[in-house]
């Protein structure tokens, strides 16, 4: 047998023994962050507080580019696009923002999503994780290049969420599918016009990896 | 270097070797990342497509090639397209040590979908697949070395 083939399958097989034992430690899932959180139990609605939390994972890649996504579901096709990846769907999310009295604006449509601004309660949504020295609004988390101030609202759109199945929580620009969504630009500002970027704050956030606990409460 | 099979009904089929199927899967993940560092500046086409996968498939599609045609690359070019691949990376991220530590293994991570290995566990697999993809030019440097001697 030739020679080289010793060499690769040496490489191959030294690959093998690094990669598999980093595989098998890898997290079994189910930590809890907040007393009560977990991957199994990722919201909690609390009607009295009118707020719903919501544990979620930070994703690094986004301190570096662009992304439109603030929070998704990881179980939707989405769900590596956005700053924090929850881990509670769209349906859950909607539900418990009924359950505290939130009021969905339901004006959104695929065809006049680049001419129209969500309508809807306005939420405040706040991110704190252990260790954190407060819990941060999402303007202080998340960066918008206008420096504009986030305004998110509770746009519904549960429908549509489901058909399209992406998973989608809280965008960054009003949204046909997203169940919250930032009146603060139209469809279309991040992707196709340029108008904005947002990213990830890489000074305020913890690591890639670390769960938070994002909340988000009814406006008074 | 490729060996060639006769089979029954006497048709030539061009087998490669092992060795150039690890070299072409290397240069298919130097090619494969810089298309995904330049796809990603497309944040429409981030937003919708998982460039991650881009890699994996270069790599695959690589050592197919290499297995099958026993086409190789000499040492030299592949060192060139590592460089162009490093210059790429400069030009877009700078020499941001964080952005280096966590975009390359992000990437592919959401391409294999192993959500559940951390960041660092992919940099080192990382490190060690760049490092085999070096090492697969070594049996053809020695052999030269070898005649020369």
């Amino acid at each position: 047998m030739n020679k080289s083939i010793f060499f690769v399958l040496g490489g191959l097989l030294l690959i093998t023994l690094f990669v598999c034992p980093l595989v098998l430690a890898a997290d079994p899932g189910g930590t809890d962050v907040s007393g009560q959180l977990t991957k199994d139990n990722p919201i909690i609605v609390d009607k009295a507080g009118k707020s719903i939390r919501l544990l979620a994972e930070v994703n690094g890649k986004y301190f570096f580019q662009p992304t439109r996504h603030a929070v998704v579901s990881k179980n939707g096709s989405n769900g590596d696009k956005s700053v924090f990846g929850a881990f509670a769907e769209p349906q859950a999310f909607c539900d418990g923002l009924l359950q505290i009295g939130a009021k969905a604006g339901e004006n959104m449509t695929l065809a006049n999503k680049e001419t129209t601004r969500v309508k809807g309660d306005v939420l405040d949504v706040t991110v704190t994780w252990p260790g954190a020295k407060k819990s941060y609004t999402l303007d202080e988390v998340i960066k918008d290049s206008n420096k504009k101030p986030i305004v998110m609202r509770f746009g519904g759109n549960l429908a549509t969420a489901k058909d399209k199945k992406t998973g989608c929580l809280l965008c960054l620009d009003s949204c046909p599918v997203g169940i919250v969504s930032n009146d603060a630009y139209t469809y279309g500002a991040v992707e196709k016009r340029k108008e904005v970027t947002f990213m990830g704050n890489k000074d305020v956030l913890p690591k890639d990896g670390t769960q938070v606990v994002v909340t988000i409460k009814l406006k008074k | 270097m490729g060996n060639n099979i006769r089979d029954h009904a006497g048709i030539v089929i061009k087998v490669g070797s092992g060795a150039a199927a690890a070299r072409l899967s290397a240069v298919g993940l130097v090619i494969g990342f810089m298309i995904t560092i330049l796809s990603n500046h497309w944040v429409w086409l981030d937003m919708r497509f998982n460039s991650g996968v881009i890699i994996p498939i270069f790599v695959v599609l690589g050592g197919i090639i290499g297995l099958g045609t026993g086409l190789s690359f000499s040492f030299r070019v592949f060192l060139l397209l590592e460089a162009i691949c490093m210059a790429v990376w400069l030009i877009d991220y700078g020499f941001d040590l964080d952005a280096l530590l966590v975009v390359p293994a992000s990437l592919i991570r959401d391409g294999l979908r192993v959500h559940t290995l951390t960041l660092p566990e992919i940099n080192l697999g990382l490190v060690l697949v760049v490092m085999a993809g070096n090492l697969a030019w070594l049996p053809g440097a020695l052999r030269t070395t070898g005649k020369k001697n």
